[in-house]
């Protein structure tokens, strides 16, 4: 069985929280809150010095003029940060005028800092102001998501949706943000890859490697520099080891046919069907593993540095 | 050109009348709407197309030669960019052999439309039965053995005509057995407006065989309605279910959110049904890497060979939610569920938003 990483989990579970989802729950945007910004930074600067937050996640609501600052957590907490994050009270206004929320003016907004977690985090004595969801999976109840009694939300409208309960038969939500650079997220990475490829040497008879990025994360290229590099690491290389895999004689057959002659695209993707583990597998199995901080994931570093990502015939 | 069709709409409807049968070269009138994704006029460019004239900018009359069928003309009305309608006084199997092969040609640029049960039960509302027919077929897609543990029926045809059908369709409905099998591939009405029918053939592909009438306009008016309702569900499912993010001025916001095809029969083994739809075959033509992620259900990232859409899919055993990416196209979504209607559970619902409210 393989499940996404638990924090790029929760990136998804908040986003189907907030939008459209008759098979998980929609609840926080059906009381009006929307997803807002993915992934950025915003500076507190008072006469206590200047801090930087960067929440996961905002989700805000117009009519409640009200913002929760959502950091997707494992079991760790850093003391630092929560003690950043508490200077958020008193500084909201800093949300609206640095530009990550344009619908609430900046003398109205009030907003919490919300920790969200797989783990148990109510043993962790982190202030009240600062409020925390808990996800729990149970193979025989499910996923429960509930606000813990100690730090309550404190805006009445979202506190209300919870707790929520999912059905344990039913998959989680995880199409939204596919994968992450976390080392549980690597068969989603080579499996979103894939099928980018195909569907690019279908539609458009070239493949380049912006095109394969936009293509199998909706979001790489708007979020901060650092993450960028490390997507587009992963998916290069990732791109590169399907090809050595054998991948490319395929994609060749498929990219000539400007997606026009179906014989020979069934004839070929039928090919491709039939070795689809394969390739899966023996690329998962040549990448690096995910760490943050290696640089083993450059495509340059193999030994077809020198070899043009594009199948195109230029 | 309304002319023309105006005459041989009331010479069809005269010949059906007194002799049941048409004079030699007296066709019906057929009608597809299509959508498309290139311009118009990429179509003139086949070499199937011999001879092109341009009525106004937006009517040409061109011929198509057929593989196997020989030739005839077409007239195209291209005026609503999106949703071309072909018109032909030919045979009809002249006409079914061109609007595959014109479809098909085109690989992404142009498809045909795919209605679902509930609209082809709306365009019954729109005039009284004269036919049904029910053309379910799992035995296409799968084998005796997953038939035998999972469905009552491998296959069910039922072709009803006369004013009785839709007694025999509400009947068909209302017994519980079959209820769930009736996939609903083509409907007859008879449309009365201001004094003057029309009486029309309409299959879930958008196709149309007009077989008389007394003013060539309600045949127009007719193929637009049904083109502007399948426009707005097309509309809807581009507008809100599009998976993807917006680049702001911080971060990105996400867009969109998946479209949910609901049985009403419980899917037993996920991961053997999928192997049938996931396999790169007709009708289905999804490829795609299927994995276990949780106890009973799966994940597809894949492709809609059709077009190239990429596509995503988690499945549990009463639900399946369908992730279209930036770029992809509603018909996709609609292909899709037609096709699992039409052989799998016709019973089967589309649930997408609908601005404010949500539609099955």
């Amino acid at each position: 069985m393989h499940d996404l990483d638990p924090h790029t989990q929760q990136i998804n579970l908040w986003i189907a929280l907030s939008g459209f989802e008759p098979t998980f729950s929609g609840t926080l945007g059906k009381v009006g809150y929307g997803c807002t910004v993915i992934e950025d930074e915003f500076y507190i600067l008072d006469e206590e010095g200047e801090d930087v937050i960067n929440p996961d996640l905002i989700l805000s609501s117009e009519s409640e003029e009200h913002a929760l600052l959502i950091e997707c957590k494992s079991l760790k907490i850093n003391s630092d940060q929560i003690q950043r994050y508490l200077r958020v009270e008193g500084n909201e206004s800093n949300i609206v005028l640095q530009g990550l929320i344009n619908n609430i003016s900046a003398s109205d907004i009030s907003a919490e800092v919300l920790l969200s977690s797989f783990d148990d985090l109510s043993g962790k004595d982190i202030p009240e102001e600062i409020s925390i969801v808990h996800f729990r999976r149970d193979p025989g109840s499910g996923l429960s998501v509930w606000n813990l009694d100690e730090n309550k939300i404190k805006e009445p409208s979202a506190s209300a949706v919870f707790p929520i309960n999912h059905h344990p038969n039913e998959p989680l939500p995880s199409g939204h943000y596919p994968f992450d650079i976390y080392e549980s997220d690597k068969e989603a990475m080579v499996s979103a890859v894939f099928s980018s490829v195909i569907s690019l040497a279908v539609q458009e008879g070239e493949i380049k490697l912006d095109d394969v990025l936009d293509r199998t994360h909706p979001y790489w290229d708007k979020i901060g520099d650092a993450k960028q590099k490390e997507l587009s690491d992963r998916v290069e290389r990732t791109f590169l080891e399907l090809r050595k895999a054998g991948l490319d004689q395929y994609l060749k057959k498929i990219a000539g046919t400007n997606g026009k002659e179906w014989k020979v695209v069934s004839r070929t993707i039928q090919a491709v069907k039939d070795r689809t583990d394969f390739y899966i597998e023996r690329t998962i199995a040549e990448l690096p593993q995910a760490r943050l901080d290696h640089d083993a994931w450059s495509a340059n570093d193999t030994n077809d540095s020198d070899e043009d990502i594009g199948v195109a015939e230029d | 050109m309304l002319s023309a069709f105006n005459d041989r709409l009331q010479n069809n409807y005269s010949d059906l009348l007194e002799d049941t049968e048409l004079s030699p070269g007296e066709n019906m009138l057929k009608t597809a709407v299509v959508e498309s994704n290139i311009p118009p006029l990429e179509v003139f460019e086949k070499e199937e197309v011999d001879r092109v004239r341009e009525v106004d900018q937006n009517l040409h009359l061109f011929k198509w030669t057929t593989g196997n069928s020989g030739s005839d003309w077409f007239f195209l009305d291209t005026h609503d960019k999106r949703f071309w309608i072909f018109y032909s006084l030919s045979k009809s199997n002249f006409f079914g052999d061109a609007m595959r092969e014109i479809v098909t040609s085109e690989g992404a640029g142009l498809d045909r439309l795919w209605l679902p049960r509930g609209q082809i039960e709306r365009i019954g509302e729109m005039g009284a039965y004269e036919g049904v027919k029910i053309s379910y077929g799992a035995n296409d897609v799968f084998p005796e053995e997953f038939i035998k543990e999972n469905l009552e029926f491998s296959d069910l045809n039922i072709d009803g005509s006369g004013s009785s059908s839709k007694n025999l369709y509400e009947i068909l409905k209302q017994t519980e057995k079959l209820d769930p099998f009736l996939a609903l591939s083509r409907i007859q009405i008879r449309r009365e407006i201001d004094g003057d029918f029309v009486r029309e053939r309409v299959t879930n592909e958008g196709m149309f065989t007009t077989r008389g009438g007394t003013n060539i306009r309600l045949h127009i008016s007719t193929v637009e309605q049904i083109k502007e309702q399948y426009a707005q569900m097309l509309n809807a499912i581009e507008s809100n279910h599009i998976i993807g993010a917006t680049s702001r001025e911080h971060g990105a916001r996400p867009q969109g959110a998946p479209i949910i095809i609901k049985f009403s029969r419980e899917v037993h083994d996920v991961e053997e049904f999928l192997s049938y739809i996931v396999n790169a075959k007709n009708p289905f033509r999804l490829w795609g890497h299927t994995r276990k992620i949780s106890a009973s259900a799966y994940k597809v990232d894949g492709v809609d060979m059709h077009n190239g859409d990429k596509i995503a899919i988690e499945m549990a055993p009463d639900w399946m939610r369908l992730y279209l990416y930036d770029g992809a196209c509603g018909n996709t979504a609609l292909r899709l569920f037609t096709n699992l209607q039409q052989y799998y559970d016709p019973a089967a619902e589309l649930i997408y938003h609908n601005n404010n409210s949500h539609t099955r």
